[in-house]
């Protein structure tokens, strides 16, 4: 008996372990599949919420959140309409009440996110009053009250707690004919009187103070002074307003109290102040900076002494102004420097203590300050390259998060470990290659040896990864299956403040960034992956790709693993100037610099790395570009010859007549520097009929406007300069978004049209082209197959040669507008392609299914006509019509089960790459704007997908588990037998 | 002791019995077996040969009435591919091939040297056929027969241009 429960109890902790396992497996793969990165932008204005580690930020793009600094999270976010002339929006925090208030608009927002009320300046307060004027608002508390105070123009509304309490109106200067002038520049409650002091500009001569009485909703004005410089700017300190005019440098300096108490500096750049205290920070002419404590005139200014080259930035206190009794007695700056920074609180007396300092954070990695956040010891740094660090207590730095991923401009996808898993697995290198019949038992062989390699590599990390689990959990799927079935990416990333980042596919994570620089000579203007050539990769095994980062004036190599700079060469800056890659037959990689005065004249072009080319390395290239000069609209082939020549081919020019200028041009290259030949499958079905796709990759798109808005689309073969395809489409609103995508035989474009109902529709028409030519008879096939037909055994072909195609097109309605699109693909272009679209304005990543946009889908009526697919076959004509899709509908339903981006709140996505994976079935999708979404596609769905981290290990040692527990049981059963056996006899 | 036996024993001397030649055999003893008699429920008297002759006729078609069984199974199973109508129709295929390569054992208990079984053989082989045909036929609307030019795509290789052409554009 007790034998049987132990054995009981022993089974069962066996099974339960699988259980738990297997459960684990599934565990560990949730979120594997997609990711997303929020981003907060560019910060204009951050306000700590006081005893709680969340902060309200503002960015510049009007994107307002409740952010979280312990984990980084953001709790909500709300995008408020963008602002034009660079204006930004403004935060104003008191005791748990926020307004974001911009020269129009002011909202009241709880920490739910709810607008509490929002007061339309625009509607209300400015009509048949100037625009440029400015809008001032005060939130304080009188009487146990929260009171929030608005001013535009001649009139100023009140609430009171969220209620609006009264409006008042300046009626003194009313003269019946015309509205006063008065533009308010500035509001101040003034603590110590209680009274709110209102500054405004009035009839353009003069500035006045107003007294406000909240209360009993009066105001009078005060005083009043002549002023007679411009106003660019207007200050507030804790009791003074500070009236800088830009173009003299002049600051004049008001006490709120008595406006005529004035003082004026001179020679004064920029001002940086605080709410909490009257200590103005200054900046002269020669980048000079001084203190000066305006609340007590007796202290002299103080000078603050940086060293040359560094750059300092004053914090913008979150600290409560009504729980502080006195004005603060100091301020922080940050100071950043070729080699460190360093965090200095300075009292009004010009006493310097170093809170903290750091040796990252400098102007070679991240250019200069921005701005600087503070709330007592927790300091918020933003820089040039809009990097944003936490640095909490004044010790460490908590968290850095890269919000220059708002701002992305190009993405380059390079595979990682490429080199590593090329060398490991035979068959991934030889992908493209084809096979002879009789290599094929041979190759099965190889697979067969690889696998078994592999499994017992993985059974060995899987082994260790038992033995690490502590240190390093979950590497497992990471590093190995997900490198080999490709789903491990670098994506490098091009932004538009001149950073270069790489970020990891499988979640996100920056693997290295790079700061080139803001400034217009700096920032880059393109990168590009190039591949080594064979002799430069066995100089550095296990590096066969560079990332090549181009600046006006430079060009840079970097390790595309490390970031490290490798080789930089400098090169001349000219206006009209272009880099591409060119391809050569090794698959290796150069650089050509193409330049408006190389080509003119004649003379050869640059190709870098310089140290790499020899006349050698172009014998026998075929290599041609097509120039598109948006100055001249002229398009022009050129083909490169040996010596780096360029001689032109073919050459049109766009109608002048009718101001026909370039839009877009849409290559069949998903990135600038995938631009390898790619494999197509060249035929699709009809009937039991294969047609032939139009294909060439050296086709590309142009998209011309001319000034009747008509949308023109060519469709011109870059060798040859013939245009293969053209039509046009009229009525397109040009205010919304435009895009489209050619790949293969498809070219897809999504616009809105002008409805009769005055209203935009948007469309998508979708072009396919196919070769004029059918395989019809079987027999023939195999016979012409048998017999080594050029058609069937001919691998090449020039784009000189190629025949007319067949068009067919058809133009779909979409119930939602598109912003981008982009057709997925596969590694060996076999499956569908889906059509992922980002839908506008909800920013949602959405898939479209290849049967519902083909230009395939048969007409209703013709149903019959098309089924009837003998008659057709006899006759020779080409079906291209296709009876297993559905028959054509012009609006494509919404299907909600196919929103790849699931109801998630992403902030303006722009763009959406696709990416091939080294399994056929399954395509990764990138979406990017301010937010980031990625996610992986599959079309046809996962038929040959495991999961990428699927336990093959665990999955042979259950086998072998089952194997052994067999041949145990049979040894028991037969012992068992013969036991019996033994005892009847 | 022995004559004793013989006087005690007793014995039966049919010869001298008066009508000999009419005398019947011992229940169940047949000097040859073509002389066997069956008799049929009413029906006329048939030989042993007839009744074999009989039954490989029967044998031999036997096969037919399953056909129709087979077509309705055809027709249940659908043409799409699954495992099911795989099975089944490979199971509608195999039997009978296996019939027909085993005709000559299947006839074996039928055999003797008065039956002629080419005929039975024969039919047999061709009722089988017509399964095997429906079979096929079955695969042939499955679509697993490679009769049409779609399915030799893979004859059919991907073409790459001799030529590299890319874009470059001057603002």
């Amino acid at each position: 008996m007790r034998k049987d429960s132990i054995k009981n109890t022993f089974v069962s902790i066996i099974v339960l372990t699988f259980i738990h396992t297997t459960l684990g497996l599934y565990e560990r793969e949730r979120g594997q599949r997609d990711w997303k990165i929020e981003n907060l932008g560019e910060i204009v204005d951050l306000k700590f919420i006081e005893n709680s580690n969340l902060v309200y930020t503002i960015s510049s793009s009007g994107l307002l959140t409740l952010f979280d600094t312990e984990n980084q999270k953001i709790n909500w976010k709300k995008q408020l309409p963008k602002l034009d002339n660079n204006e930004q929006y403004q935060l104003k925090y008191l005791s748990r009440n926020l307004i974001v208030h911009s020269k129009s608009r002011a909202l009241m927002v709880n920490s739910a996110a709810h607008v509490i009320y929002d007061v339309h300046l625009d509607g209300e307060l400015s009509l048949g009053v100037p625009q440029d004027s400015h809008l001032a608002v005060e939130i304080f508390e009188q009487g146990g009250h929260i009171y929030s105070v608005f001013a535009k123009d001649y009139k100023v509304i009140i609430y009171r707690d969220y209620q609006q309490v009264g409006s008042l109106e300046y009626t003194h200067f009313d003269t019946g004919k015309s509205l006063p002038d008065i533009k308010p520049l500035s509001m101040l409650f003034d603590r110590q009187n209680h009274e709110l002091v209102l500054l405004a500009k009035v009839m353009d001569e003069k500035v006045s103070s107003f007294i406000i009485d909240v209360s009993k909703q009066d105001m009078q004005e005060k005083q009043s002074i002549l002023i007679t410089t411009q106003i660019s700017n207007v200050y507030r300190t804790y009791m003074h307003f500070i009236i800088h005019d830009s173009t003299s440098n002049k600051a004049l300096v008001l006490k709120a109290t008595d406006i005529e108490k004035q003082k004026e500096l001179d020679n004064i750049v920029e001002i940086q102040v605080s709410n909490i205290n009257d200590i103005v920070t200054l900046t002269d002419k020669q980048g000079k900076h001084s203190s000066t404590d305006l609340g007590h005139s007796s202290h002299p200014g103080n000078t603050i002494k940086i060293e040359s080259g560094c750059h300092m930035q004053r914090a913008q206190e979150s600290e409560n102004i009504e729980s502080i009794s006195k004005p603060s007695d100091h301020f922080v700056i940050s100071v950043v420097c070729q080699d460190k920074l360093n965090l200095l609180q300075i009292n009004d007396r010009g006493s310097v203590s170093n809170l903290y300092e750091s040796h990252g954070l400098t102007l070679s990695n991240h250019g200069q300050l921005l701005r600087l956040f503070r709330n007592g010891n927790d300091h918020i740094i933003q820089f040039q390259d809009l990097s944003l660090h936490f640095i909490h207590n004044n010790l460490k730095i908590r968290w850095t998060r890269e919000e220059s991923l708002s701002l992305i401009s190009q993405v380059e996808v390079l595979e990682q470990e490429k080199a590593v898993i090329e060398n490991d697995l035979d068959y991934v290198k030889n992908i493209n290659q084809d096979v002879s019949i009789n290599q094929i038992p041979f190759r099965i062989l190889n697979r067969y040896k690889e696998n078994i390699q592999y499994l017992i590599n993985q059974i060995h990390r899987f082994l260790n990864q038992n033995q690490n689990k502590n240190q390093q959990p979950g590497s497992i799927m990471s590093d190995g299956l997900g490198v080999t079935f490709g789903f491990k990416k670098m994506l490098i990333t091009l932004t538009e403040v001149g950073k270069v980042l790489s970020l990891s596919s499988i979640d996100g994570s920056v693997l290295w960034q790079k700061y080139f620089g803001s400034l217009e000579s700096q920032r880059p203007v393109k990168i590009l992956i190039r591949n080594l050539l064979e002799r430069e990769i066995e100089s550095q095994p296990l590096v066969n790709q560079q990332v090549v980062v181009i600046q006006n004036d430079r060009l840079s190599f970097l390790n595309p693993f490390t970031g490290e700079i490798v080789q930089t060469y400098d090169t001349q800056s000219t206006d009209q100037q272009d880099y591409i890659l060119i391809q050569l037959k090794s698959r290796g990689q150069l650089v050509l610099q193409l330049n408006q005065q190389s080509l003119s004249d004649g003379t050869p072009l640059n190709v870098f790395p310089k140290n790499t080319y020899s006349a050698d390395v172009m014998d026998g290239e075929n290599i041609h570009f097509t120039l598109i000069n948006h100055k001249d609209r002229s398009i022009v082939g050129y083909k490169l010859r040996q010596d780096l020549t360029a001689t032109k081919l073919w050459q049109f020019k766009l109608d002048g007549s009718n101001n026909e200028r370039v839009l877009r041009i849409e290559t069949q290259f998903q990135t600038q520097s995938q631009i390898d030949h790619l494999h197509f499958q060249p035929t699709s079905f009809s009937g039991e009929n294969l047609i032939f796709k139009y294909l060439d990759s050296n086709i590309f798109a142009l998209v011309t406007l001319n000034d009747k808005d008509d949308i023109h689309v060519y469709l011109i073969n870059g060798v040859s300069g013939r245009v293969v395809h053209n039509y046009f489409e009229k009525k397109v609103r040009l205010d919304l978004p435009i895009d489209l995508i050619l790949s293969e035989n498809q070219l897809v474009m999504s616009f809105s049209r002008q409805s009769s109902n005055g209203l935009a529709q948007q469309e998508i028409s979708v072009t396919e082209l196919y070769n004029q030519r059918q395989e019809a008879d079987t027999k023939k096939l195999l016979l012409d197959y048998y017999k080594g037909d050029e058609r069937l055994h001919q691998h090449l072909f020039s784009s000189f040669t190629q025949e007319s195609p067949v068009i067919i097109q058809e133009t779909y309605l979409l119930p939602y507008t598109v912003k981008s699109i982009v057709l997925t693909q596969t590694l060996h272009h076999i499956a569908g392609k889906s059509l992922i679209v980002i839908s506008y304005p909800q920013n949602q990543v959405y898939q479209l299914t290849h049967n519902f946009f083909s230009a395939r889908r048969p007409y209703p009526e013709n149903m019959a006509l098309v089924g009837g697919q003998a008659e057709e076959k006899k006759d020779g004509t080409l079906q291209l019509k296709d009876t297993e899709k559905p028959p054509y509908d012009a609006v494509i339903p919404v299907d909600s089960t196919k929103y790849l981006s699931y109801g998630l709140d992403l902030v303006d996505l722009r763009e959406i790459k696709a990416f091939p994976t080294r399994l056929e079935s399954t395509s990764q999708v990138l979406a990017y704007g301010f937010d980031i979404f990625f996610t992986r596609v599959s079309p046809e769905n996962n038929f040959d997908l495991l999961q990428e981290n699927f336990n093959y290990a665990l999955l042979f040692l259950f086998i072998a588990g089952l194997a052994v527990a067999t041949y145990m049981i049979k040894r028991h059963v037969e012992k068992k037998s013969q036991t019996t056996n033994f005892l009847l006899q | 002791m022995s004559k004793k036996q013989e006087s005690k024993g007793w014995s039966f001397n049919l010869d001298k019995a008066p009508n000999k030649e009419n005398l019947k055999d011992p229940l169940g003893f047949k000097s040859s077996i073509n002389d066997v008699v069956v008799r049929n429920s009413g029906k006329k008297n048939v030989t042993q040969t007839e009744v074999l002759e009989n039954k490989a006729w029967e044998f031999a078609k036997s096969p037919s009435k399953q056909i129709f069984v087979t077509l309705f199974m055809f027709y249940m199973t659908g043409t799409g591919l699954s495992i099911w109508t795989i099975m089944i129709t490979c199971a509608f295929v195999m039997n009978p091939l296996k019939s027909i390569f085993g005709v000559n054992q299947a006839f074996v208990p039928f055999e003797n040297k008065q039956i002629n079984l080419l005929l039975p053989k024969l039919t047999y082989v061709f009722f089988n056929a017509v399964m095997l045909a429906g079979a096929l036929y079955k695969f042939s609307i499955m679509g697993i027969i490679p009769v049409a030019p779609i399915d030799w795509v893979g004859l059919i290789s991907s073409k790459v241009p001799i030529e590299h052409s890319q874009v470059v554009v001057f603002n």
